[in-house]
């Protein structure tokens, strides 16, 4: 039994069948999923939800599914985590972290696209899944594909950090490691999903997948005590997750399952790959794409497919974009690290490096509530921290030198 | 006809000529992904004497009558959800509309969120 009605091209309105398709055959653009709300509303009452699992299917049936999930049943509601030292440290008032960098099973928010994508593909009949990937979606396609029994090839960029290429390529899937940066990734993954009878997660599952992204939006809402952030920030690389978070709240308005206020979209980028961020100060929502450069390469799209869209989220919602350096990421890691006691990966650094940014600026105000997307762990990029970190020095197992290296360094720092 | 062994700057001058007389021809091949070929008979290349994007439109147009629609905006620029690439590189980073094709060039339309067929497995 599913809510989902049919696909729906976002540019010219042309609907379709709910079938693996992601982009309208007319216009090229993305089509998303179009639910009987009516339905839904007449259904579901809110408070019906508490009694339900503590994970992302919770919000069942503003997803595509026909059934129940075949992979990731515990995927999601995450925790929601007050952040009141890194508030002080940004000068903010009321901050929460959205801490996706504990998801079940691979710590990142692709376990929620992903979970969702291939529950589709068994519904589809597809016996082999794929993706391409900067990293988090390989390791969430590589493990959910285990679980539920496909075989999957991902497809990377050869320089990704080995922590996961290693990460992905445990759980037996085909890792294919490609000399070029994402983009040209992603080409391939398009001529392949056209020849193969492959479920191609991002490419010919992508009108599914991203639905998954919305259950961070009602989360964030139900955890606040079903109440919408004043302001959200939110990385970007492909742009679909800040459209996505967009749409949950506007869902969540038009079902009067909270208060219909504005939020503030505001997305975060690396400088050295920031399309969308440099459209979104231009003030228009169309691209120009870039070469990558950053250490953030989890976000090093720089031909974002969702680009588009992502500008105008930011821009209708009185929102802005942001971009940080390499070095400001790395600061970022650590100010979470050090103010939260939480690791972050160089995409959530990008977030709080850009909230930081953003404070300083006075476009983030204390007096208002805001949310920061943290989306993957820092175990994943340790490489981008390495050597920043404070090196502690190797003493002998005597008090004495413990007492002169270590408590004389603390006594200075006090 | 020139002699064999002639000096490089004669050829280099032979050549030059050639070229100014349009007796040295440039030739691009369009390569068309499955989405596309609907379009075009289910023709999956498409040679041409384009010389640049907005020539090459013209020229698939005449071919395949209404195509133009599909992979033009109204102002003659690409679709928005349409990428070109040039010899495998983004033809935005190669200059857009003012690229001028060299003879040789492999062209291809992809777009930007590809994949997927309306029949289900």
């Amino acid at each position: 039994m599913t809510y989902a009605l049919h696909l729906k091209c976002r540019e010219c309105a042309r609907t379709y069948e709910l079938e693996p398709l992601a982009a309208c055959s007319d216009c090229w653009a993305p089509l998303e999923v179009v639910y009987d709300y009516g339905r839904i509303w007449s259904d579901v009452r809110r408070q019906d939800l508490a009694a339900r699992p503590a994970t992302m299917w919770r919000y069942r049936e503003l997803l595509p599914l026909k059934g129940d999930p075949w992979v990731g049943r515990f995927t999601g509601f995450t925790p929601l985590v007050p952040a009141p030292r890194l508030a002080r440290a940004l000068g903010l008032g009321e901050l929460y972290l959205k801490n996706d960098a504990v998801n079940h099973p691979t710590l990142s928010f692709k376990d929620r696209v992903v979970a969702v994508a291939l529950s589709k593909a068994h519904e589809f009949g597809f016996e082999t899944v794929g993706c391409s990937s900067t990293g988090n979606l390989a390791n969430a396609v590589a493990s959910q594909a285990a679980a539920g029994g496909f075989h999957a090839y991902v497809f990377v960029p050869a320089d990704l950090e080995n922590e996961k290429i290693v990460a992905t390529e445990v759980y037996g899937a085909r890792v294919v490691k490609i000399s070029g940066n994402y983009d040209q990734v992603n080409r391939l993954c398009s001529e392949i999903a056209e020849k193969y009878p492959w479920g191609i997660v991002n490419v010919n599952l992508r009108s599914y997948y991203s639905e998954g992204s919305k259950t961070l939006g009602f989360e964030v809402a139900e955890q606040l005590g079903w109440r919408l952030p004043q302001n959200i920030v939110i990385p970007m690389a492909g742009g679909s997750l800040i459209t996505k978070v967009q749409k949950a709240f506007d869902e969540l308005k038009q079902l009067g399952w909270v208060e219909p206020r504005p939020t503030r979209f505001f997305g975060a980028q690396a400088t050295g790959c920031s399309p969308i961020t440099t459209a979104a100060k231009r003030g228009t929502p169309e691209i120009e794409p870039q070469k990558p450069h950053t250490i953030a390469k989890s976000l090093a799209i720089g031909n974002p497919a969702d680009g588009y869209h992502a500008v105008k989220a930011i821009l209708a919602s009185g929102g802005a974009g942001e971009d940080v350096t390499d070095e400001e990421i790395v600061e970022g890691i650590r100010l979470l690290a050090e103010t939260e006691g939480l690791f972050t990966e160089t995409a959530g650094g990008v977030t709080v490096a850009v909230a930081r940014k953003l404070a300083r600026a006075g476009s983030l105000r204390a007096d208002e509530s805001t949310v920061l997307a943290i989306t993957g762990n820092g175990l994943k990029t340790i490489g981008a921290v390495s050597g920043a970190a404070q090196e502690s020095a190797v003493i002998r197992p005597k008090l004495a030198e413990f007492e002169e290296h270590y408590l004389s360094v603390e006594h200075a720092h006090a | 006809m020139l002699e064999k062994g002639a000096p490089d700057s004669v050829l280099l001058a032979a050549h030059r000529a050639a070229l100014q007389i349009g007796e040295v021809h440039l030739s691009i091949n369009l390569r068309i992904p499955p989405p596309l070929r609907k379009f075009t008979e289910g023709r999956d290349s498409f040679a041409s004497t384009a010389g640049n994007l907005a020539e090459l439109f013209d020229a698939l147009e005449k071919e395949f009558p209404g195509i133009k629609k599909n992979l033009c905006q109204a102002d003659g620029s690409p679709q928005r959800f349409v990428n070109i690439y040039v010899n495998d590189e983004d033809i935005r980073f190669l200059g857009g509309a003012g690229y001028r094709f060299h003879d040789g060039d492999e062209v291809l339309l992809v777009p930007a969120i590809a994949g997927g067929c309306a029949s289900t497995l």
